[in-house]
């Protein structure tokens, strides 16, 4: 078994290289590899693959570094972005990329989204791990995409699903929304945001601002015209890439021309996730409602949160969404961070990389 | 050569969690339940911390039973 690390300053030229258009798996795509090589708070030294080579020279692991910045310490900091096995070959290699990530970023880093047994990995390994809870909101029926993706035989009955899903929402989801609209689209944070935000900074785990959020704006890691090349790399690569659409937006949220909210939402297909939030405790309500402003003027058919005060606050909404899901997020962090206040802070939704997909 | 030896073993019997254990150098894998690939790495992780060393990927997963494991820890400490 070799291993063989790729850094960021490498990415570019890796997904161009021959041994990536003949991988029979790739463990990143060319999108992904642009946005990284663009992230911020990375240095072209830093390794961002560690892959898991047997003796033909075939791809049977590798885990996924993503340089970031924590609000808890100038030390260089980490997320882990992804970690993969192949199922028959891959098993030895497991754990040795992961303590091999552990190594390069020194234990310095935080898993956002663990499975359950990846959870149990990595408090063996002696991190904190911790669940977080969420809330998925339906607006309107989806049949039509949900269905197929649960059973494949479905899908040449997505023309029927998609008469039914507009019957039912034509009967039960809620369709206008309020007149009054209380929030702007806008490319990047004025001053007033600016000013607005500094009060959130003794909560915030990673900064948020212009510098973070064109990056994330510029740089998604989804695409939605795949062409010829990007379809064939579709097949060989095990997480998120083609999706039908993907937004990024930043809404200011206003009322009676009050800055009272500042939300980034990802809108993919017409599902609707919240990776960052700011708001005051007090304005809940009429964030809340502007978001629903959005999500209708969207058709946007969920909302996903995993934010405290809004899940608390759609428990009041009852009568507008269809159903409810509840969902668990599990997060390991240093046992050190707990000295250094990790949980004085907010876990925004899109911490890590969640907010590129 | 004894007390590192010794201090192997209380290590595994540790992070193996059993404190029965009796390894000899051609003790591996094979003949103790709990040495999977996840303990594999925790023993190693303790012995580096221990011995203040660093193993490498490729030494991490050549070695196939404690006298290799002994044989590289005595080359760095």
């Amino acid at each position: 078994m070799i291993f063989r690390e790729i850094k960021v300053g490498e990415l570019v030229d890796f997904v161009n290289t021959v041994f990536y258009k003949n991988a029979n798996i790739v463990p990143i795509t060319p999108q992904r590899a642009i946005s990284q090589a663009n992230n911020p708070y990375a240095q072209p030294n830093d390794v961002a693959l560690v892959l898991a080579l047997n003796n033909k020279e075939e791809i049977i692991g590798f885990i996924g570094i993503l340089p970031g910045k924590t609000m808890l310490t100038d030390e260089r900091f980490f997320w882990n972005t992804c970690w993969w096995i192949d199922p028959e070959k891959g098993k030895i290699a497991a754990m040795p990329l992961f303590y091999s990530m552990l190594k390069i970023t020194k234990s310095n880093l935080i898993f956002f989204d663990l499975t359950p047994h990846t959870a149990s990995i990595v408090a063996k390994m002696g991190f904190m791990t911790n669940s977080i809870t969420g809330t998925k909101v339906f607006l309107r029926f989806n049949l039509n995409q949900i269905l197929p993706k649960k059973y494949a035989f479905l899908a040449i009955l997505k023309p029927i699903l998609k008469f039914f899903d507009s019957c039912l929402n034509t009967m039960f989801a809620k369709k206008s929304a309020k007149k009054e609209l209380n929030y702007q689209v806008i490319k990047c944070l004025d001053a007033s945001m600016e000013v607005f935000l500094s009060k959130f900074k003794p909560t915030m785990l990673t900064p948020f601002d212009n510098t973070f959020f064109t990056w994330v704006s510029n740089y998604s890691w989804l695409t939605t015209q795949p062409n010829e090349f990007e379809t064939a790399i579709a097949k060989k690569y095990y997480f998120s890439y083609i999706t039908q659409s993907f937004v990024v937006e930043l809404l200011k949220i206003t009322h009676q021309n009050e800055l009272i909210g500042i939300f980034v939402v990802t809108c993919r297909d017409s599902e609707m996730k919240i990776p960052y939030c700011f708001f005051d405790d007090n304005a809940t309500e009429k964030v809340l409602e502007a978001i629903f402003n959005y999500a209708y003027n969207k058709k946007i058919t969920t909302i996903t949160t995993f934010h405290p005060k809004i899940k608390e606050q759609l428990k009041l909404k009852k009568n507008t969404v269809l159903f409810t899901k509840q969902l668990v997020k599990h997060v390991g962090y240093p046992k050190q961070f707990e000295t250094l206040g990790i949980t004085n802070k907010l876990f925004q939704d899109g911490e890590g990389d969640a907010v590129f997909t | 050569m004894e007390g590192l030896f010794q201090q192997i073993q209380e290590l595994m019997r540790e992070v193996f969690e059993n404190k029965q254990l009796i390894i000899t150098n051609e003790t591996s894998a094979k003949e103790i339940a709990e040495w999977n690939s996840l303990n594999h790495v925790l023993f190693i992780a303790a012995i580096e911390k221990k011995f203040n060393v660093s193993f490498t990927l490729d030494e991490m997963i050549s070695f196939a039973n404690v006298g290799d494991i002994v044989t590289c820890l005595k080359t760095k400490i």
